[in-house]
């Protein structure tokens, strides 16, 4: 019953707190949709320029030697292969980012601001088109990438590496092939396809999970999705900062903690009524931020080129149990930060003084976050590796990458240990309710009144 | 029995020593002021019989109940209005009253009587159905009273009730303390530097100064045992007489 009357009150009081409930919904709801929105602003109002100058001069060739670039019509022909090549780097471009602009010029001179400058040489067609072994030769296509300013240029790099493909992809598979035919009918041998003499050792690739097993690109782009979820673990706790120091040292500065503590209630029904009050917040921010993931993939999906986002766009995919996941995880998020906080704030005597003790707390889950941005949490090494363990948020991180190696017992593991980690931190709050310094506290030196 | 027994407390916070050993009883049904400058260890010393702080040394018995030991019995009996304390200002008075309703009873219909009881003393009229931060001072520190007082404590103990509130709203927190203690033969302990408050409302009084009790008796005991016409007179000397003494 005091249980009862200390969740109904916090909750009474939460529900008035617009502030709170605000950042409760609007963060997490929002938060991601508008990083996706962001990049496709970022996207469509600096499009990435590629130049291709083309001082190909040409050459005269027999039409069958042109397969597989467009064939115009038999017999001896005058051919710019320049030309060609810049279209199909046009088509490329353009179809792994749609908002890019492609300009082909036959000069070097007055060549515009460009992001990649692809030059095609003079003796283009020439070099390649000859079909006299002793004049096979080489001939350079240059390819300049500006890592100026302007962003990260993640769109540009994309548009590079595709140029650069298109470019191996005519090298080897096109022109390389026909060498080699040509060179095995002169020694006078047959059967042999040219692969074998292109590249004698053939690399085959594979996208495998830490458990070894064969994924698709599908599977791997879900679980680079995943690891987006990563931010929501930051933001997601912005707003149970706001509530725990508002519910614990907003008690005492605005002076209603001590008549609480004066009253039958037992001080363990005060600390699990806020904390119970907290877990409304965290439910409700858990669903905003579902609501908001959802919606973030869609417009990234929607709206974003494959350029923009890399390699990870072609496969973001809306996994159901990804989003469910993900609202789980966040709900244990934020109650283990409501129990990491509520000790600290407990010691604090104003709900400033609470808010810049919980900001310090806050930071340590952004530096577990970081660290598994780049590496696996797994791998820290020993000292570190017990602080990283004790961190409760280190195990929402483990949680989600355990649920994509489809370890769902490490799944419930991690669960588990973050509910025990809860727990203990919440004892320890009981035990400075229980205790005097909740009213003597350390901080409140010297701020006696008057 | 007497209702309240303070025996040789001391405490200190940090190397300062605010309580030296301060004794009093407090009979059932009186109403008993502590009357002392600021700093001399009022809050301090009602802190420590609500049970939020521990004495260094000595005890506090509540009618018969030991503190720390029983302070959750102590609880159930006393109920405490603390020095600027306040309401929670989100909800509103009604809700502010059901809540500490809650807190003392499981039963709902009692939980209703109790707000009502709680509602008749803060009479505050329709601006209980307000959120409190509309409210004037006045009123909040009514509806804290009320809070305090409608659930019918053996013990209230209030740590300056009137302190910040003008003459009307003081006279009208008095009367209301008064009432309650006739109607309920309840025992107070209440701490104030208004002299007038004091001599009204107390049945006897104890000079506190330095963390020590000076003096105690009945306001018309202390002013003939100082030769003063008035209580601030007889506080005046009697702090006089403790620091030639010391
Ligand atoms: N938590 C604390 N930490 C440090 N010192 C404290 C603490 N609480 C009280 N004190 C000190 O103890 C002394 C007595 O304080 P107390 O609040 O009991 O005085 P008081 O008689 O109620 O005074 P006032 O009339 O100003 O309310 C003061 O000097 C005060 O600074
Ligand atoms: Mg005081």
């Amino acid at each position: 019953m005091q249980l009862k009357a200390m969740l109904w009150k916090e909750v009474k009081d939460l529900s008035r707190d617009r502030k709170t409930i605000f950042t409760a919904v609007f963060l997490p709801a929002f938060m991601l949709p508008l990083m996706a929105q962001l990049l496709v602003i970022a996207q469509k109002s600096s499009p990435v320029v590629v130049v291709v100058v083309n001082l190909d001069r040409g050459a005269d060739v027999p039409a069958f030697v042109l397969q597989p670039l467009p064939l115009e019509a038999g017999g001896v022909q005058r051919v710019n292969l320049g030309l060609q090549v810049a279209k199909m780097i046009e088509e490329s471009v353009l179809k792994v980012s749609p908002t890019a602009r492609v300009l082909v010029l036959n000069s070097t001179k007055d060549v515009p601001y460009y992001n990649v400058l692809v030059v095609i040489p003079p003796d283009f067609s020439q070099k390649l088109l000859t079909l006299n072994p002793e004049r096979f030769n080489r001939t350079r296509v240059e390819v300049y990438y500006r890592a100026g300013p302007g962003g990260l240029g993640i769109g540009a790099t994309t548009i590079y590496q595709t140029i650069v493909t298109v470019l191996n992809y005519l090298s080897t598979q096109v022109f390389a092939k026909q060498r080699v035919e040509i060179l095995l009918a002169c020694c006078e041998v047959s059967g042999v396809p040219p692969e074998a003499v292109l590249s004698p050792i053939e690399v085959k690739t594979e996208y495998v999970s830490v458990t070894g097993q064969r994924i698709s690109a599908a599977q791997l782009g879900k679980m680079l999705s995943a690891k987006l979820l990563l931010f929501s673990i930051f933001y997601v706790t912005v707003p149970v900062l706001a509530f725990v120091s508002d519910s614990v040292a907003g008690e005492k500065e605005r002076k209603t903690l001590e008549t609480l503590l004066a009253s039958p209630i037992k001080r363990r029904n005060i600390v699990l009524g806020k904390f119970g009050a907290a877990l409304v917040l965290g439910l409700i921010a858990a669903v905003a931020d579902m609501a908001g993931l959802i919606a973030y993939i869609q417009i990234i999906n929607t709206q974003m080129s494959v350029a923009q986002m890399g390699s990870m766009a072609f496969q973001l995919t809306l996994d159901p149990w990804i989003v469910l996941l993900h609202g789980l995880v966040m709900l244990l998020v934020i109650a283990a930060t409501a129990a990491m906080l509520m000790p600290l704030v407990s010691l604090t005597d104003s709900v400033r003084s609470a808010q810049s003790v919980g900001g310090v707390v806050q930071m340590i889950p952004l530096l577990v976050i970081l660290y598994a941005m780049y590496a696996d949490i797994t791998t820290v090494p020993m000292p570190w590796g017990a602080l990283v363990y004790a961190i409760p948020h280190t195990y929402a991180v483990l949680a989600i990458d355990q649920a994509l190696k489809g370890s769902w017992l490490g799944v419930v593991q991690s669960s588990l240990t973050m509910i025990g980690i809860t727990a203990a931190l919440i004892w320890v709050t009981i035990k400075i309710f229980e205790s005097e310094v909740l009213v003597t506290s350390a901080f409140s030196f010297g701020r006696r009144r008057r | 029995m007497p209702a309240v027994v303070v025996k040789d407390l001391w405490r200190s916070f940090g190397k300062k020593v605010v309580l030296r050993g301060v004794s009093f009883e407090v009979e059932e049904g009186e109403i008993f002021g502590l009357l002392g400058p600021n700093g001399a260890g009022k809050t301090t010393t009602l802190r420590i019989i609500t049970g939020i702080l521990r004495p260094h040394k000595g005890e506090v018995l509540v009618y018969g109940k030991r503190i720390p030991e029983e302070a959750e019995e102590v609880r159930r009996l006393t109920s405490y209005l603390p020095e600027e304390s306040d309401v929670y200002l989100r909800l509103t008075g009604y809700e502010n009253l059901k809540f500490f309703a809650m807190l003392y009873s499981d039963d709902p219909r009692e939980i209703d009587e109790i707000v009502r009881k709680g509602a008749e003393i803060a009479d505050i009229g329709d601006a209980l159905g307000k959120p409190t931060k509309t409210y004037s001072k006045g009123m909040r520190r009514r509806l804290a009273l009320a809070r305090t007082l409608m659930v019918r404590p053996r013990l209230a103990i209030l740590d300056e009730p009137t302190s910040g509130l003008d003459v009307y709203s003081s006279i009208k927190v008095r009367n209301i303390i008064k009432k309650f203690v006739e109607e309920t033969k309840a025992s107070v302990i209440l701490s104030s530097h208004n002299m007038l408050e004091v001599e009204y409302l107390c049945h006897r009084v104890a000079f506190i100064a330095d963390g020590r009790i000076i003096e105690v008796g009945t306001p018309e005991e202390l002013k003939s045992h100082f030769g003063a016409s008035n209580l601030e007179e007889a506080f005046v000397k009697a702090v006089e007489v403790a620091k030639g003494a010391a």
